[in-house]
Protein backbone atom coordinates (compact mmCIF):
# COMPACT_ATOMS: atom_id res chain seq x y z
CA UNK A 1 0.00 0.00 0.00
CA UNK A 2 2.52 2.49 0.85
CA UNK A 3 4.92 1.70 -1.42
CA UNK A 4 0.76 2.65 -4.16
CA UNK A 5 0.98 5.21 -2.58
CA UNK A 6 4.09 6.66 -3.22
CA UNK A 7 4.21 5.76 -6.72
CA UNK A 8 1.14 7.52 -7.07
CA UNK A 9 2.24 10.43 -5.87
CA UNK A 10 4.84 10.76 -8.09
CA UNK A 11 2.44 9.79 -11.65
CA UNK A 12 0.37 12.65 -9.86
CA UNK A 13 2.79 16.04 -9.71
CA UNK A 14 3.38 16.57 -13.43
CA UNK A 15 -0.12 16.20 -14.32
CA UNK A 16 -1.59 18.92 -11.17
CA UNK A 17 0.03 21.42 -13.42
CA UNK A 18 -1.79 20.94 -16.66
CA UNK A 19 -5.78 21.88 -16.99
CA UNK A 20 -8.75 20.28 -19.24
CA UNK A 21 -8.46 16.89 -20.40
CA UNK A 22 -5.64 16.02 -18.20
CA UNK A 23 -8.00 16.67 -14.92
CA UNK A 24 -10.10 13.29 -16.57
CA UNK A 25 -6.84 11.35 -16.88
CA UNK A 26 -5.71 12.76 -13.90
CA UNK A 27 -8.79 11.03 -11.82
CA UNK A 28 -8.65 7.92 -14.09
CA UNK A 29 -5.13 7.24 -13.29
CA UNK A 30 -5.98 7.75 -9.26
CA UNK A 31 -8.32 5.57 -9.12
CA UNK A 32 -6.87 2.72 -11.19
CA UNK A 33 -3.66 3.01 -9.18
CA UNK A 34 -4.96 3.09 -5.91
CA UNK A 35 -7.54 0.29 -7.63
CA UNK A 36 -4.32 -1.44 -8.32
CA UNK A 37 -2.64 -1.11 -4.67
CA UNK A 38 -5.69 -2.30 -2.97
CA UNK A 39 -6.01 -5.09 -4.90
CA UNK A 40 -1.70 -6.11 -4.41
CA UNK A 41 -2.20 -5.20 -0.83
CA UNK A 42 -5.46 -7.69 -0.93
CA UNK A 43 -3.37 -10.60 -2.77
CA UNK A 44 -0.04 -10.33 -1.24
CA UNK A 45 0.28 -12.85 2.13
CA UNK A 46 2.92 -14.54 3.66
CA UNK A 47 2.81 -17.57 5.57
CA UNK A 48 5.46 -19.48 7.83
CA UNK A 49 4.56 -22.73 8.18
CA UNK A 50 6.71 -26.15 8.36
CA UNK A 51 9.62 -24.88 8.27
CA UNK A 52 9.25 -22.54 5.49
CA UNK A 53 8.07 -19.01 4.02
CA UNK A 54 6.06 -18.75 1.37
CA UNK A 55 4.81 -15.01 -0.41
CA UNK A 56 2.46 -14.99 -2.52
CA UNK A 57 0.37 -12.39 -4.39
CA UNK A 58 0.22 -10.79 -7.88
CA UNK A 59 -2.54 -9.05 -9.53
CA UNK A 60 -1.84 -9.42 -13.37
CA UNK A 61 1.17 -11.56 -12.76
CA UNK A 62 0.96 -14.06 -9.77
CA UNK A 63 3.57 -15.00 -8.08
CA UNK A 64 4.08 -17.81 -5.12
CA UNK A 65 7.46 -18.26 -3.56
CA UNK A 66 8.70 -21.24 -1.27
CA UNK A 67 11.99 -20.46 0.72
CA UNK A 68 13.25 -22.90 3.08
CA UNK A 69 13.86 -21.16 6.76
CA UNK A 70 17.27 -23.25 6.54
CA UNK A 71 18.24 -20.76 3.35
CA UNK A 72 17.67 -17.75 5.17
CA UNK A 73 21.00 -15.64 5.52
CA UNK A 74 19.66 -12.26 7.43
CA UNK A 75 16.08 -10.52 8.19
CA UNK A 76 17.04 -7.33 7.58
CA UNK A 77 13.78 -4.50 9.23
CA UNK A 78 14.42 -1.29 7.58
CA UNK A 79 11.93 1.85 8.57
CA UNK A 80 12.05 4.70 6.24
CA UNK A 81 10.61 7.88 6.38
CA UNK A 82 7.64 6.65 4.54
CA UNK A 83 6.99 3.71 6.59
CA UNK A 84 7.29 5.94 9.78
CA UNK A 85 4.37 8.28 8.63
CA UNK A 86 2.20 5.26 8.62
CA UNK A 87 4.20 3.40 11.72
CA UNK A 88 4.73 0.12 9.80
CA UNK A 89 8.59 -1.16 9.11
CA UNK A 90 9.78 -3.23 6.18
CA UNK A 91 11.58 -6.57 6.45
CA UNK A 92 13.84 -7.67 3.74
CA UNK A 93 14.81 -11.65 3.59
CA UNK A 94 18.05 -12.72 2.05
CA UNK A 95 18.11 -16.21 1.08
CA UNK A 96 21.71 -18.39 -0.09
CA UNK A 97 22.04 -17.81 -3.88
CA UNK A 98 19.95 -15.06 -6.37
CA UNK A 99 21.68 -11.50 -6.56
CA UNK A 100 18.42 -9.74 -5.20
CA UNK A 101 16.52 -9.57 -2.27
CA UNK A 102 14.79 -12.92 -2.07
CA UNK A 103 11.57 -11.50 -0.41
CA UNK A 104 10.38 -8.10 0.73
CA UNK A 105 7.46 -7.83 3.38
CA UNK A 106 7.16 -3.87 2.52
CA UNK A 107 5.02 -3.00 5.15
CA UNK A 108 3.94 -4.66 8.89
CA UNK A 109 3.41 -3.79 12.27
CA UNK A 110 6.36 -3.12 14.29
CA UNK A 111 5.58 -5.87 16.84
CA UNK A 112 4.56 -8.16 14.13
CA UNK A 113 7.58 -7.75 12.28
CA UNK A 114 9.95 -8.44 15.19
CA UNK A 115 7.48 -11.84 15.88
CA UNK A 116 8.21 -12.99 12.14
CA UNK A 117 11.90 -11.75 12.22
CA UNK A 118 12.30 -14.29 15.17
CA UNK A 119 10.07 -16.93 13.82
CA UNK A 120 12.81 -16.55 10.46
CA UNK A 121 15.81 -17.19 12.80
CA UNK A 122 14.61 -20.10 14.49
CA UNK A 123 17.61 -21.52 14.23
CA UNK A 124 19.53 -18.14 15.95
CA UNK A 125 16.84 -18.19 18.54
CA UNK A 126 17.61 -22.18 20.03
CA UNK A 127 20.98 -21.21 20.82
CA UNK A 128 19.88 -17.53 22.40
CA UNK A 129 17.31 -19.28 24.97
CA UNK A 130 20.29 -19.95 26.73
CA UNK A 131 20.85 -16.97 28.02
CA UNK A 132 17.46 -15.54 27.21
CA UNK A 133 16.91 -14.23 30.80
CA UNK A 134 19.57 -11.94 30.58
CA UNK A 135 19.37 -9.12 27.71
CA UNK A 136 22.74 -9.18 25.96
CA UNK A 137 24.60 -5.87 26.60
CA UNK A 138 25.62 -4.18 23.54
CA UNK A 139 29.13 -5.01 22.04
CA UNK A 140 29.34 -1.18 21.40
CA UNK A 141 27.23 1.66 21.21
CA UNK A 142 27.54 5.34 19.83
CA UNK A 143 26.00 8.61 21.66
CA UNK A 144 25.57 11.71 19.74
CA UNK A 145 28.93 13.12 21.02
CA UNK A 146 30.77 10.12 19.55
CA UNK A 147 29.17 10.23 16.53
CA UNK A 148 29.69 14.03 16.30
CA UNK A 149 33.60 13.21 16.70
CA UNK A 150 33.28 10.47 14.14
CA UNK A 151 31.79 13.35 11.19
CA UNK A 152 34.27 15.87 12.63
CA UNK A 153 36.89 13.40 11.85
CA UNK A 154 35.46 11.87 8.96
CA UNK A 155 36.57 11.51 5.16
CA UNK A 156 35.97 15.37 4.09
CA UNK A 157 37.45 16.67 6.90
CA UNK A 158 40.37 14.60 6.17
CA UNK A 159 40.99 15.91 3.07
CA UNK A 160 40.69 19.80 3.77
CA UNK A 161 42.84 19.01 6.52
CA UNK A 162 45.57 17.07 4.15
CA UNK A 163 44.98 20.01 1.47
CA UNK A 164 46.19 22.55 4.21
CA UNK A 165 49.04 20.56 5.36
CA UNK A 166 50.01 19.63 2.12
CA UNK A 167 50.05 23.45 1.06
CA UNK A 168 52.58 24.52 3.93
CA UNK A 169 55.02 21.67 2.73
CA UNK A 170 55.13 22.56 -0.73
CA UNK A 171 54.64 26.14 -1.06
CA UNK A 172 58.02 28.04 -0.06
CA UNK A 173 57.45 31.28 1.94
CA UNK A 174 57.86 33.83 -0.61
CA UNK A 175 55.69 32.05 -3.02
CA UNK A 176 53.15 32.26 -0.57
CA UNK A 177 54.45 35.86 0.60
CA UNK A 178 53.98 36.64 -3.31
CA UNK A 179 50.10 35.81 -3.31
CA UNK A 180 49.76 37.53 0.12
CA UNK A 181 50.74 40.31 -1.27
CA UNK A 182 49.08 40.85 -4.60
CA UNK A 183 46.17 40.06 -2.20
CA UNK A 184 47.13 43.07 -0.16
CA UNK A 185 47.70 44.95 -3.31
CA UNK A 186 44.04 45.31 -3.89
CA UNK A 187 43.41 46.30 -0.28
CA UNK A 188 42.17 45.24 2.99
CA UNK A 189 38.58 43.48 0.91
CA UNK A 190 40.27 41.36 -0.84
CA UNK A 191 41.90 39.82 2.49
CA UNK A 192 38.62 39.23 3.88
CA UNK A 193 37.45 37.65 0.85
CA UNK A 194 40.07 35.08 0.94
CA UNK A 195 40.20 34.75 4.81
CA UNK A 196 35.94 33.99 4.93
CA UNK A 197 35.62 31.92 1.56
CA UNK A 198 38.54 29.35 3.05
CA UNK A 199 36.73 29.66 6.50
CA UNK A 200 33.59 29.23 4.92
CA UNK A 201 34.33 26.03 3.32
CA UNK A 202 35.82 24.58 6.07
CA UNK A 203 33.36 25.11 8.24
CA UNK A 204 30.54 24.37 5.71
CA UNK A 205 32.02 20.57 5.09
CA UNK A 206 32.53 20.24 8.57
CA UNK A 207 28.89 20.66 9.61
CA UNK A 208 27.80 18.84 6.46
CA UNK A 209 29.78 15.82 7.41
CA UNK A 210 28.39 15.51 10.99
CA UNK A 211 25.05 16.56 10.26
CA UNK A 212 25.49 13.29 7.71
CA UNK A 213 27.17 10.91 10.00
CA UNK A 214 24.51 12.08 13.10
CA UNK A 215 21.93 11.12 10.71
CA UNK A 216 23.07 7.88 9.51
CA UNK A 217 24.30 6.42 12.68
CA UNK A 218 22.32 7.95 15.20
CA UNK A 219 21.46 5.39 17.92
CA UNK A 220 24.08 3.04 16.76
CA UNK A 221 24.52 0.03 18.72
CA UNK A 222 26.16 -3.38 17.82
CA UNK A 223 24.49 -6.64 19.60
CA UNK A 224 25.53 -10.25 19.58
CA UNK A 225 21.96 -12.88 19.50
CA UNK A 226 23.29 -16.35 19.35
CA UNK A 227 25.13 -16.69 16.26
CA UNK A 228 23.92 -13.42 14.86
CA UNK A 229 25.18 -9.96 15.11
CA UNK A 230 22.36 -7.04 14.99
CA UNK A 231 23.29 -3.78 13.69
CA UNK A 232 20.67 -0.79 14.60
CA UNK A 233 21.28 2.38 13.50
CA UNK A 234 19.67 5.91 11.53
CA UNK A 235 17.86 8.71 12.44
CA UNK A 236 15.28 8.95 9.29
CA UNK A 237 15.63 5.74 8.47
CA UNK A 238 15.69 3.25 11.22
CA UNK A 239 17.89 0.22 10.13
CA UNK A 240 18.24 -3.13 11.71
CA UNK A 241 20.88 -5.80 9.75
CA UNK A 242 22.01 -8.73 10.66
CA UNK A 243 24.74 -10.54 10.05
CA UNK A 244 25.45 -13.67 10.84
CA UNK A 245 29.04 -14.34 11.98
CA UNK A 246 29.96 -17.18 10.24
CA UNK A 247 29.40 -15.41 6.92
CA UNK A 248 32.44 -12.76 8.06
CA UNK A 249 35.04 -13.47 5.84
CA UNK A 250 37.43 -10.56 7.06
CA UNK A 251 37.58 -7.46 9.18
CA UNK A 252 39.05 -4.08 8.09
CA UNK A 253 40.17 -1.38 10.88
CA UNK A 254 40.21 2.11 8.90
CA UNK A 255 42.21 5.25 10.34
CA UNK A 256 42.01 8.13 8.54
CA UNK A 257 45.31 10.62 9.01
CA UNK A 258 43.33 12.77 11.69
CA UNK A 259 41.69 9.87 13.13
CA UNK A 260 44.87 8.23 13.24
CA UNK A 261 46.52 11.55 15.42
CA UNK A 262 43.87 10.88 17.81
CA UNK A 263 44.25 6.64 18.14
CA UNK A 264 40.70 6.50 17.10
CA UNK A 265 39.83 4.19 14.27
CA UNK A 266 36.79 2.66 12.67
CA UNK A 267 35.86 -1.21 12.01
CA UNK A 268 34.57 -2.37 9.29
CA UNK A 269 33.27 -6.06 8.10
CA UNK A 270 33.28 -8.19 4.71
CA UNK A 271 30.22 -10.31 4.63
CA UNK A 272 29.80 -12.85 1.67
CA UNK A 273 26.22 -13.94 0.69
CA UNK A 274 25.23 -10.26 1.21
CA UNK A 275 22.97 -8.94 -1.65
CA UNK A 276 21.53 -5.76 -1.99
CA UNK A 277 21.87 -2.27 -2.95
CA UNK A 278 25.17 -1.26 -2.93
CA UNK A 279 25.07 1.73 -0.53
CA UNK A 280 23.20 -0.42 1.28
CA UNK A 281 25.81 -3.12 1.58
CA UNK A 282 28.86 -1.05 2.25
CA UNK A 283 27.31 0.90 5.56
CA UNK A 284 25.69 -2.36 6.79
CA UNK A 285 28.93 -3.62 6.75
CA UNK A 286 30.27 -0.93 8.74
CA UNK A 287 30.85 -2.75 12.35
CA UNK A 288 31.90 0.64 14.41
CA UNK A 289 32.04 4.16 12.94
CA UNK A 290 34.57 5.46 15.74
CA UNK A 291 35.91 3.75 18.29
CA UNK A 292 39.47 3.98 20.02
CA UNK A 293 41.97 1.86 18.43
CA UNK A 294 42.20 -0.68 21.44
CA UNK A 295 38.62 -0.81 21.55
CA UNK A 296 37.62 -1.67 17.35
CA UNK A 297 40.54 -4.49 18.32
CA UNK A 298 38.30 -5.98 21.02
CA UNK A 299 35.19 -6.01 18.96
CA UNK A 300 37.10 -7.43 16.28
CA UNK A 301 38.35 -10.14 17.78
CA UNK A 302 34.86 -10.72 18.97
CA UNK A 303 33.60 -10.57 16.08
CA UNK A 304 36.40 -13.60 14.72
CA UNK A 305 36.12 -15.31 18.32
CA UNK A 306 39.56 -14.79 18.77
CA UNK A 307 41.96 -12.01 20.72
CA UNK A 308 43.98 -10.31 18.25
CA UNK A 309 47.49 -9.06 19.55
CA UNK A 310 48.47 -6.19 17.49
CA UNK A 311 50.81 -4.46 19.65
CA UNK A 312 53.71 -2.56 17.25
CA UNK A 313 56.54 -5.26 17.65
CA UNK A 314 53.57 -7.98 16.25
CA UNK A 315 54.31 -6.31 12.74
CA UNK A 316 56.97 -7.09 10.44
CA UNK A 317 57.56 -3.88 8.12
CA UNK A 318 58.88 -4.87 4.66
CA UNK A 319 62.57 -3.98 3.63
CA UNK A 320 63.26 -0.35 2.35
CA UNK A 321 63.91 -1.48 -1.24
CA UNK A 322 60.16 -1.53 -1.34
CA UNK A 323 60.29 2.60 -1.12
CA UNK A 324 62.62 2.45 -3.84
CA UNK A 325 59.78 0.41 -5.91
CA UNK A 326 57.09 3.10 -5.32
CA UNK A 327 59.10 6.09 -6.68
CA UNK A 328 60.04 4.93 -10.22
CA UNK A 329 56.30 5.94 -11.46
CA UNK A 330 55.26 8.73 -10.03
CA UNK A 331 59.16 9.97 -9.67
CA UNK A 332 59.41 9.48 -13.50
CA UNK A 333 55.70 11.21 -13.75
CA UNK A 334 57.03 14.14 -11.48
CA UNK A 335 60.50 14.67 -13.62
CA UNK A 336 58.78 14.50 -16.97
CA UNK A 337 56.05 16.79 -16.05
CA UNK A 338 58.59 19.63 -14.72
CA UNK A 339 60.97 19.24 -17.65
CA UNK A 340 57.68 19.21 -20.19
CA UNK A 341 56.30 22.47 -18.14
CA UNK A 342 60.24 24.05 -17.88
CA UNK A 343 60.44 23.36 -21.57
CA UNK A 344 56.98 25.20 -22.54
CA UNK A 345 56.79 28.04 -19.65
CA UNK A 346 60.33 28.76 -19.47
CA UNK A 347 61.73 29.21 -15.86
CA UNK A 348 58.72 29.41 -14.04
CA UNK A 349 58.07 25.54 -15.17
CA UNK A 350 60.94 24.84 -12.55
CA UNK A 351 57.74 25.26 -9.93
CA UNK A 352 56.85 22.05 -11.35
CA UNK A 353 59.79 19.76 -9.80
CA UNK A 354 58.50 20.73 -6.35
CA UNK A 355 56.44 17.87 -6.79
CA UNK A 356 59.87 15.96 -6.44
CA UNK A 357 59.56 16.51 -2.63
CA UNK A 358 56.57 15.42 -2.25
CA UNK A 359 56.93 11.90 -4.27
CA UNK A 360 59.97 11.29 -2.23
CA UNK A 361 57.56 12.20 0.82
CA UNK A 362 54.70 9.82 -0.18
CA UNK A 363 56.51 6.39 -1.31
CA UNK A 364 58.21 7.11 2.23
CA UNK A 365 55.19 6.98 4.09
CA UNK A 366 53.16 4.55 2.11
CA UNK A 367 56.33 2.39 2.38
CA UNK A 368 56.53 3.06 6.32
CA UNK A 369 52.49 1.67 6.57
CA UNK A 370 53.02 -1.72 5.10
CA UNK A 371 53.33 -4.53 7.47
CA UNK A 372 51.98 -7.82 7.76
CA UNK A 373 52.02 -10.75 10.64
CA UNK A 374 50.19 -13.85 10.87
CA UNK A 375 48.98 -14.45 14.49
CA UNK A 376 47.95 -18.30 15.07
CA UNK A 377 44.82 -18.29 13.03
CA UNK A 378 45.22 -15.03 11.49
CA UNK A 379 46.79 -13.18 8.95
CA UNK A 380 47.20 -9.07 8.94
CA UNK A 381 48.33 -6.90 6.65
CA UNK A 382 48.40 -3.09 6.69
CA UNK A 383 49.16 -0.31 4.25
CA UNK A 384 47.72 3.06 3.06
CA UNK A 385 48.76 6.41 3.79
CA UNK A 386 46.02 8.92 3.48
CA UNK A 387 43.74 5.95 5.27
CA UNK A 388 45.48 3.03 6.89
CA UNK A 389 43.90 -0.06 6.75
CA UNK A 390 44.17 -2.73 8.65
CA UNK A 391 42.93 -6.31 7.05
CA UNK A 392 42.34 -8.87 9.45
CA UNK A 393 41.99 -12.19 7.37
CA UNK A 394 40.80 -16.05 9.62
CA UNK A 395 43.09 -18.43 7.59
CA UNK A 396 39.86 -20.64 7.57
CA UNK A 397 38.16 -17.96 5.30
CA UNK A 398 41.26 -18.42 2.82
CA UNK A 399 40.31 -19.42 -0.64
CA UNK A 400 43.62 -19.38 -2.82
CA UNK A 401 46.86 -18.10 -1.54
CA UNK A 402 49.03 -16.32 -4.49
CA UNK A 403 52.98 -15.48 -4.61
CA UNK A 404 53.43 -13.15 -6.93
CA UNK A 405 56.68 -10.80 -8.67
CA UNK A 406 55.98 -7.90 -10.96
CA UNK A 407 58.62 -6.53 -13.40
CA UNK A 408 59.39 -4.08 -10.94
CA UNK A 409 59.44 -5.96 -7.98
CA UNK A 410 61.41 -8.32 -9.13
CA UNK A 411 63.76 -6.03 -10.43
CA UNK A 412 64.45 -4.91 -6.32
CA UNK A 413 64.22 -8.30 -5.21
CA UNK A 414 60.42 -8.15 -3.79
CA UNK A 415 57.51 -10.01 -3.67
CA UNK A 416 53.65 -9.97 -2.38
CA UNK A 417 51.29 -12.63 -0.57
CA UNK A 418 48.05 -12.17 -1.70
CA UNK A 419 45.09 -13.79 0.47
CA UNK A 420 41.77 -14.10 -1.42
CA UNK A 421 38.67 -14.64 0.53
CA UNK A 422 35.08 -14.50 -0.73
CA UNK A 423 34.53 -10.84 -1.95
CA UNK A 424 37.80 -9.81 -0.51
CA UNK A 425 41.59 -9.68 -0.60
CA UNK A 426 44.38 -9.44 1.64
CA UNK A 427 47.39 -7.90 0.12
CA UNK A 428 50.88 -8.46 1.55
CA UNK A 429 52.96 -6.20 -0.48
CA UNK A 430 56.76 -5.67 -1.46
CA UNK A 431 58.23 -8.30 1.07
CA UNK A 432 61.67 -9.63 0.67
CA UNK A 433 61.76 -12.25 -1.85
CA UNK A 434 62.96 -15.24 -0.20
CA UNK A 435 60.58 -14.14 2.83
CA UNK A 436 57.48 -13.75 0.87
CA UNK A 437 58.27 -17.19 0.09
CA UNK A 438 58.34 -18.14 3.73
CA UNK A 439 55.26 -16.78 4.39
CA UNK A 440 53.78 -18.47 1.08
CA UNK A 441 55.02 -21.12 2.85
CA UNK A 442 54.01 -21.30 6.08
CA UNK A 443 50.26 -19.94 4.97
CA UNK A 444 50.61 -23.02 3.00
CA UNK A 445 51.02 -25.44 5.64
CA UNK A 446 48.30 -23.81 7.64
CA UNK A 447 45.80 -24.05 4.99
CA UNK A 448 45.94 -27.49 4.24
CA UNK B 1 58.92 -20.26 -9.34
CA UNK B 2 58.42 -23.47 -9.13
CA UNK B 3 60.35 -25.83 -11.30
CA UNK B 4 59.10 -29.16 -11.23
CA UNK B 5 54.96 -29.95 -12.29
CA UNK B 6 53.52 -30.57 -15.87
CA UNK B 7 53.69 -28.19 -18.50
CA UNK B 8 51.12 -26.75 -21.13
CA UNK B 9 50.62 -28.81 -24.74
CA UNK B 10 53.85 -26.63 -26.92
CA UNK B 11 51.10 -26.12 -29.30
CA UNK B 12 49.64 -23.25 -27.03
CA UNK B 13 52.50 -20.83 -27.87
CA UNK B 14 51.21 -20.84 -31.42
CA UNK B 15 48.06 -19.93 -29.99
CA UNK B 16 49.54 -17.41 -28.11
CA UNK B 17 51.33 -15.90 -30.81
CA UNK B 18 48.74 -15.72 -33.27
CA UNK B 19 47.04 -13.69 -30.58
CA UNK B 20 49.84 -11.24 -29.84
CA UNK B 21 50.27 -11.47 -33.40
CA UNK B 22 46.94 -9.73 -34.35
CA UNK B 23 46.98 -7.66 -31.36
CA UNK B 24 50.61 -6.31 -32.61
CA UNK B 25 49.79 -5.69 -36.20
CA UNK B 26 46.77 -3.32 -34.85
CA UNK B 27 49.19 -1.44 -32.56
CA UNK B 28 51.54 -1.35 -35.62
CA UNK B 29 48.54 0.53 -38.08
CA UNK B 30 47.82 2.64 -35.37
CA UNK B 31 51.74 3.65 -35.08
CA UNK B 32 51.75 3.79 -39.14
CA UNK B 33 48.75 5.99 -38.84
CA UNK B 34 50.49 8.55 -36.59
CA UNK B 35 53.90 8.74 -38.61
CA UNK B 36 52.02 9.44 -41.60
CA UNK B 37 50.02 12.25 -39.72
CA UNK B 38 53.70 13.50 -38.30
CA UNK B 39 52.01 14.81 -34.78
CA UNK B 40 55.04 13.73 -33.24
CA UNK B 41 58.94 13.16 -33.85
CA UNK B 42 59.01 9.67 -35.73
CA UNK B 43 61.23 7.90 -32.93
CA UNK B 44 58.00 7.43 -30.84
CA UNK B 45 55.79 5.47 -33.29
CA UNK B 46 58.87 3.56 -34.49
CA UNK B 47 59.98 2.66 -30.92
CA UNK B 48 56.32 1.59 -29.71
CA UNK B 49 56.04 -0.67 -32.82
CA UNK B 50 59.07 -2.38 -32.15
CA UNK B 51 58.46 -2.93 -28.53
CA UNK B 52 54.47 -4.24 -29.58
CA UNK B 53 56.18 -6.59 -32.01
CA UNK B 54 59.06 -7.64 -29.85
CA UNK B 55 56.55 -8.38 -26.85
CA UNK B 56 54.17 -10.17 -29.03
CA UNK B 57 57.49 -12.49 -30.52
CA UNK B 58 58.94 -12.89 -26.67
CA UNK B 59 56.13 -13.13 -24.10
CA UNK B 60 54.86 -16.53 -25.67
CA UNK B 61 57.85 -18.01 -25.45
CA UNK B 62 58.24 -17.02 -22.04
CA UNK B 63 55.17 -17.96 -20.73
CA UNK B 64 55.23 -21.40 -22.00
CA UNK B 65 58.47 -21.76 -20.53
CA UNK B 66 57.45 -21.26 -16.85
CA UNK B 67 53.85 -22.38 -16.57
CA UNK B 68 53.47 -25.23 -14.50
CA UNK B 69 51.00 -26.95 -12.73
CA UNK B 70 51.02 -29.65 -9.73
CA UNK B 71 48.56 -31.63 -8.40
CA UNK B 72 49.70 -32.50 -5.13
CA UNK B 73 48.68 -34.03 -2.29
CA UNK B 74 45.99 -31.84 -0.98
CA UNK B 75 46.36 -29.15 -3.56
CA UNK B 76 46.08 -27.88 -7.06
CA UNK B 77 50.01 -25.32 -7.38
CA UNK B 78 49.71 -23.32 -10.28
CA UNK B 79 52.91 -21.38 -11.20
CA UNK B 80 52.94 -18.91 -14.20
CA UNK B 81 53.78 -15.57 -15.67
CA UNK B 82 56.36 -14.04 -18.62
CA UNK B 83 57.20 -10.67 -16.46
CA UNK B 84 54.33 -10.65 -13.78
CA UNK B 85 55.38 -14.10 -11.87
CA UNK B 86 52.08 -15.57 -10.29
CA UNK B 87 52.10 -18.68 -8.01
CA UNK B 88 48.70 -19.80 -7.16
CA UNK B 89 47.96 -22.25 -4.43
CA UNK B 90 44.25 -23.83 -4.02
CA UNK B 91 43.36 -26.23 -1.59
CA UNK B 92 40.98 -28.81 -2.98
CA UNK B 93 38.81 -28.56 -0.17
CA UNK B 94 38.44 -24.88 -0.96
CA UNK B 95 37.51 -25.56 -4.96
CA UNK B 96 33.49 -25.10 -5.85
CA UNK B 97 33.74 -26.26 -9.17
CA UNK B 98 35.44 -27.12 -12.07
CA UNK B 99 35.32 -26.60 -15.63
CA UNK B 100 36.62 -27.15 -19.02
CA UNK B 101 36.23 -24.30 -21.52
CA UNK B 102 36.78 -24.02 -25.83
CA UNK B 103 36.75 -20.81 -27.11
CA UNK B 104 36.78 -20.18 -30.72
CA UNK B 105 40.48 -20.05 -30.82
CA UNK B 106 41.22 -22.61 -28.32
CA UNK B 107 39.18 -24.68 -31.60
CA UNK B 108 41.41 -23.36 -34.33
CA UNK B 109 44.61 -24.63 -32.74
CA UNK B 110 42.70 -27.98 -30.99
CA UNK B 111 43.11 -27.00 -27.44
CA UNK B 112 40.99 -26.75 -24.15
CA UNK B 113 41.38 -24.88 -20.75
CA UNK B 114 40.49 -25.65 -17.33
CA UNK B 115 39.07 -23.20 -15.27
CA UNK B 116 38.98 -23.78 -11.16
CA UNK B 117 36.52 -22.06 -8.99
CA UNK B 118 36.76 -21.48 -5.40
CA UNK B 119 34.32 -19.16 -3.31
CA UNK B 120 36.23 -15.96 -4.16
CA UNK B 121 35.69 -16.24 -7.75
CA UNK B 122 37.96 -17.63 -10.35
CA UNK B 123 41.15 -19.13 -8.54
CA UNK B 124 42.76 -20.64 -11.74
CA UNK B 125 42.88 -21.11 -15.23
CA UNK B 126 45.00 -23.33 -17.16
CA UNK B 127 45.09 -22.88 -21.02
CA UNK B 128 46.33 -24.88 -23.79
CA UNK B 129 45.75 -28.65 -23.02
CA UNK B 130 44.27 -31.32 -25.14
CA UNK B 131 41.01 -32.23 -25.16
CA UNK B 132 40.85 -35.71 -23.62
CA UNK B 133 43.76 -34.42 -20.69
CA UNK B 134 41.80 -31.35 -20.09
CA UNK B 135 38.72 -33.31 -19.45
CA UNK B 136 40.74 -36.23 -17.51
CA UNK B 137 42.08 -33.41 -15.24
CA UNK B 138 38.76 -31.45 -14.28
CA UNK B 139 37.77 -35.10 -13.75
CA UNK B 140 40.27 -35.40 -11.24
CA UNK B 141 39.65 -32.10 -10.32
CA UNK B 142 36.09 -32.12 -9.52
CA UNK B 143 36.75 -35.55 -7.61
CA UNK B 144 39.26 -34.43 -5.16
CA UNK B 145 37.06 -30.90 -4.79
CA UNK B 146 35.55 -30.62 -1.48
CA UNK B 147 36.83 -33.89 -0.58
CA UNK B 148 38.92 -32.88 2.63
CA UNK B 149 37.53 -32.05 5.51
CA UNK B 150 38.66 -28.69 7.25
Amino acid sequence: MVDGVRRLGLGVLPLLALGGPARIALALLVVVTSAGSVARYLRFTYAIDGGELTVQGGVLVRFRRVIPLARIQSVDVVQKLRHKLFGVVELRIEAIGGDSTEANLVALAPGEAERVREALLARALEDKEVGQDEVAPPLASLGPSELSLAGLTGGRVAVVALLLGYLQEVASESFVGGIVERVFARGAPGVVVVIGAALVFILVSLVFSIAATVLVYWGFTVTQEGDRLVIVRGLLERRRATVPLRRIQAVQLQENLVRRVFGLASLTVVVAGYSGPKEEQQETSMLLPIARRAEALALAGRVLGTRIDLTPSSWEPVPARAMLRRLWFPGALALAAGGAATLRLGSGGILVFALLPAVGLASLLGWRALAHTVTGAHAAVRSGVLIGRTTIVPLANVQQLKLTASPLQRLHGLASVRLHVPKSTAHAADLDEARARGRFEELTRALL
Amino acid sequence: MIAEGRRLDPRVQRMWWTIGGALALVVVACCGVVLAFDFVPAVVPVAVAAVAVALAVLIPRLRYRRWRFALQERDLMLSKGALWLVVTLIPFDRIQYVESRRGPIDNLFGLTGVLVYTAAGRAGHIPGLIAAEAEELREELSKVAGTLSV
